[in-house]
């Protein structure tokens, strides 16, 4: 039987996450119920927009909805550390995986050894990853490629590879809208994978399911974590819509299925604005409209790394 | 170095289907039934289990800056192979920690003859590393520091733990996997209840115990191990309800 969970005595878990993955059940949500969704969205981002500092850039992620992260950290600047350089480098490493049928460790060393080489290069970029990466030290670089090995491995055993079909590793999602420029909404897609839905009326359908994969252990509000992710891979395609999204917390080997529908997005999109309406002032909470909405910008693969 | 790993034997038992579920309601019944309140979030982790005597202070000093720096050469030479100056490899690996800061600062301001003795005394723990260990079949999945974290009756009591090394494949039915922690110090009899809780964390996480759980002391290169068992994993069941139980009791 296919729950939403996975069984704490499911063995190999990777077949359990697998199951969950590629369930074929689930009623797909169509591009009308997605309209008042996508209006409603970018209503609330361009009341919020308006509290924004002029010339910053803010960007929201999953995490921006737990309750202990205040504004504050949301404007808090980017630098790479182990943390934040890991899942670039191991996402990386895990497609080198898939192609080559190497391991995590190898994969990950050439991972790094090709970013430091660009990163040596008079022409990369002051702040990237390649750039940061070739000013390391041994002892410092060494800490970074053993954070990622853990985390491709991690990855690489979650799920049985050979029953994805068209698996996408690393496939984020950033949806800025028109009217609100300098606010980004940033979804974590760590793996997409595409899934025939049976439906009872038009016969079966391609969709997506999508997996993230968590720190830590599952918060009180981690359905509206994963919705939010949801939120942006659906505002950011038309094409392979998401049935379903699966949280995955690896350091407690927990898992969570949400089904993708229009009343998951919903109550997404009211998380999103009560968030926004507690870290800043404004008209965060508009009523529903259904106005004439703008196409959301899209930047589709920002998990990959500059080859 | 992999025969203490790996054990006497290479057959890895089967894995018994309801042991983490079975664990889990142990430690689930043991705890509800203890007073805690609504908003507890007790924490327990090997410190927890085992206080460190009063020489081993958490204070940040000669030892625990050993011990922070041997974390960190042992997690570069299990994934690059090699450490070439250990004061400097592993002070720019702690550096990009900026929770680690308070003890980079003790380092950085150590000088003269303390300076010397600490560098001596590193780089001799360095070199029985790196003479004891083999480099390790990347095919062997190994990775390092590795955090765990498992949450109990709703959240209110949270096991958490850090593995140095685990080496293996998650289990398809069969245990597969082995821990290691390491330690810059001497031996404490408190280390074989950590190596328990470590299997126990690993148990309720994976739904699998590991088969062998070792401690490998980068003073004297000498490992203490021993196989993982049902009787190993219900003694640190019963130590975790009794430290919880205990703790409640200290609490005002």
């Amino acid at each position: 039987m296919i729950t939403n969970t996975v069984s704490p005595m499911a063995l190999p878990r990777s077949r359990a996450l697998t199951d969950l993955l590629t369930d074929s059940r689930g009623t797909p949500i169509s591009e009308r119920d997605l309209k008042p969704i996508r209006h409603r969205t970018e209503a609330i981002l361009r009341g919020w927009a308006a509290t924004i500092e002029s010339g910053r850039k803010i960007r929201i992620d999953a995490y921006s909805l737990r309750p202990d992260r205040g504004r504050a950290q949301w404007d808090q600047a980017f630098e790479w550390s182990p943390e934040s350089a890991r899942r670039p480098v191991a996402l990386d490493a895990v497609r080198t995986c898939l192609a080559t049928g190497g391991t995590p460790a190898d994969a990950v060393r050439s991972t790094i050894d090709r970013l430091v080489r660009s990163g040596s290069h008079p022409l990369a970029g002051r702040h990237t990853l390649c750039r940061w990466l070739a000013g390391l030290s041994l002892g410092a670089r060494s800490l970074v490629e053993a954070e990622a090995v853990t985390m491709a491995t991690q990855l690489i055993t979650a799920v049985d590879w050979t029953r994805l079909v068209n698996p996408a590793v690393g496939d984020d999602r950033t949806i800025s809208f028109a009217s609100s420029p300098r606010l980004f909404l940033r979804g974590r897609i760590d793996l997409r994978t595409s899934i025939e839905v049976s439906t009872d009326r038009a016969g079966p359908v391609r969709r997506s399911a999508l997996l993230t994969v968590v720190a830590g252990r599952p918060q009180p509000t981690a359905r509206d974590e994963l919705g939010f992710i949801a939120l942006t891979a659906v505002l950011g395609s038309r094409a392979d819509l998401p049935i379903r999204i699966i949280g995955w917390w690896p350091q407690c080997g927990r898992a969570l299925a949400v089904p993708v529908t229009a009343e998951l997005l919903e109550e997404t999109v009211d998380a999103v604005a009560i968030r926004l309406g507690s870290v800043a002032p404004g008209p965060t909470h508009p009523q529903r409209c259904d106005g004439q909405g703008h196409r959301p910008g899209l930047q589709v693969g920002e998990g990959r790394l500059a080859s | 170095m992999l025969d203490a790993i790996r054990g006497r034997t290479r057959l890895r038992p089967p894995v018994d289907p309801g042991l983490a579920g079975g664990l889990r309601e142990w430690l689930e019944d043991g705890l509800c039934s203890l007073p805690l309140g609504p908003s507890t979030e007790l924490v327990v982790t090997k410190r927890t289990l085992s206080p460190p005597a009063a020489a081993e202070s958490t204070r940040v000093g000669p030892g625990l800056a050993l011990a922070a720096l041997i974390e960190v050469l042992f997690r570069q030479y299990v994934t690059v192979g090699r450490i070439e100056d250990p004061l400097a490899d592993g002070l720019s690996a702690l550096e990009l920690d900026k929770r680690r800061a308070e003890i980079v600062r003790f380092v950085r301001q150590m000088e003269g003859a303390q300076l010397r003795d600490f560098r001596d005394e590193l780089e001799t723990q360095a070199a029985i590393l790196v003479s004891r260990w083999p480099r390790l079949q990347p095919g062997w999945m190994p990775r390092t520091h590795e955090r765990v974290v498992v949450p109990l009756v709703g959240g209110r009591v949270v096991l958490l733990g850090v593995f140095d090394l685990v080496v293996g494949s998650p289990s398809s039915g069969q245990a597969s996997v082995a821990l290691v922690q390491v330690r810059s110090g001497h031996p404490r009899p408190q280390d074989q209840e950590e190596r328990c809780f470590s299997a126990l964390l690993e148990t309720l996480r994976s739904g699998a115990p590991p088969f062998r759980v070792a401690t490998f002391y980068t003073r004297t290169g000498t490992v203490e191990a021993e196989d993982v068992c049902d009787d190993l994993l219900a003694s640190c069941v019963v130590r975790i309800i009794d430290t919880v139980r205990s703790t409640l009791r200290e609490k005002p």
